[in-house]
């Protein structure tokens, strides 16, 4: 067995047995990590703080063939801001739902990672609502399957476009248009997004297409995994539409 | 141990297993159709603690502070798992609030994130009713469970408790 160190994000845990639990963990040099953490579950444990899901963390672990075991960990942040309030929560977790599909045990993604920290600590402090559909449009760049809005994903046509067929890998003209009917904002916030100017996007307050390129964003990335995303399915409408 | 002795007690577990049923009113473990604490005519039913697993009524009950009546969810909200608003008995909690003349809920869910979020969620859904929501305040170590606190960290915990965030 060796021993190796790297930073994690925590993307979820199980229990396992009396007082240990299984955690989950995203890191930038050993991709997806499974390792048991012991006595975590007591309350007077230490370690158990630092090892729920969205802290970062440093971590010690030991190698081992099924599961590593975590030895030694530090928080680097866990924004409380994100656990006190759901509509930052909801958007953080299905962060993590999303990072723990496309993640891949022992296969390094540095690029992912800081993007996801990245992400993490801007939903703690940013009023924007387009903190996770920036996440998803650049998630599904860093995949390499980066959604066509420069001009019409069929063919190839100008402005204006007025649809997106996740299915199409894009936006779509007036003649070509299928799937959802975009707003012309919605098509500029995606574009804006996609080249580059997220931070600008976020910094400008509501936009009146906010919530058209969320759910566009959470689409593309359902369609990518090939699965509906649970955490927007079960909470994003907590509240509103009830039970 | 004597082998008489030993198939006695494994008598004695068979029996108590068979008899152990889940309460129909709050999920709590019990040997009938009541559990103790629901069949118990003293305790106050406008004020109901929403724990996340039997083990918690214990831990809570320890403390002697609390004199109301319980909800068990069975579990906590964790999406990532599969663990939605139908996997845990949340619509079992909004059929009781009526009939039972509930005015208080208690959220006494696990401090950590999955307990949080739970928390979050149903005082969102039971704040627009007119329900007066609380939670157990902090003072629990993050990230541990109910079931291993202490009653005295869990009994000020209790009465501490403040509005729920939503
Ligand atoms: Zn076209
Ligand atoms: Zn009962």
């Amino acid at each position: 067995m060796t021993l190796y160190r790297d930073e994690g994000v925590v993307l979820r845990t199980v229990r396992l047995g009396e007082a240990d639990r299984i955690v989950t963990l995203a890191t930038p040099g050993h991709g997806k990590v499974r390792a048991v953490a012991k006595g975590v579950r007591r309350t007077k444990s230490r370690i158990g703080a630092r090892l729920e899901p969205l802290s970062h963390v440093t971590m010690l672990c030991w190698h081992g063939r099924e599961l590593d075991v975590v030895t030694q960990s530090e928080v680097l942040g866990s924004p409380k801001s994100l656990r006190g309030d759901l509509d930052r929560l909801v958007p953080a977790m299905t962060m993590l739902e999303i990072v723990d599909q496309v993640a891949v045990e022992r296969q390094p993604m540095p690029e992912l990672f800081a993007m996801l920290v990245g992400a993490l600590r801007t939903l703690a402090t940013s009023e924007s609502r387009l903190v996770l559909a920036g996440f998803c449009w650049k998630l599904l760049s860093v995949e390499g399957v980066a959604p066509v809005v420069a001009a019409c994903a069929r063919c190839g046509g100008p402005d204006p476009l007025v649809a997106f067929d996740p299915g199409e890998g894009g936006m779509l003209c007036r003649a070509c248009r299928r799937g959802q009917a975009v707003a012309a904002e919605t098509v500029d916030l995606v574009r804006r997004i996609v080249g580059g100017d997220l931070r600008r996007v976020l910094e400008e307050g509501p936009h009146d297409a906010d919530s058209e390129v969320e759910r566009l964003a959470l689409l593309a990335v359902e369609r990518h995994l090939e699965r509906r995303l649970r955490t927007t399915r079960h909470l994003l409408e907590a509240g509103t539409a009830g039970v | 141990m004597t082998k008489e002795d030993a198939v006695r007690l494994a008598r004695a577990i068979v029996e108590v297993k068979e008899r152990t049923v889940l309460c129909s009113v709050c999920f709590n473990i019990g040997m009938g159709e009541r559990c103790a604490i629901c069949a118990d005519e003293r305790r106050d039913g406008s004020v109901v603690c929403v724990v996340e697993d039997p083990r918690d009524i214990v831990a809570v009950e320890r403390t002697r502070e609390f004199r109301g009546r319980y909800h068990v969810l069975g579990g906590a909200l964790s999406p990532i798992d599969g663990i939605g608003p139908e996997q845990i008995r949340v619509r079992e909690l909004l059929a009781r609030l009526e009939p039972e003349h509930v005015a208080e809920v208690i959220l006494c869910t696990n401090p950590n994130l999955e307990g949080e979020a739970t928390a979050m969620y149903l005082a969102r859904l039971l704040k627009p009713l007119g329900l007066h929501v609380t939670r157990i305040a902090s003072g629990l170590p993050v990230g541990g469970d109910l079931e291993y606190a202490d009653e005295l960290t869990l009994g000020r915990a209790l009465e501490g408790r403040r509005e729920a965030a939503t």
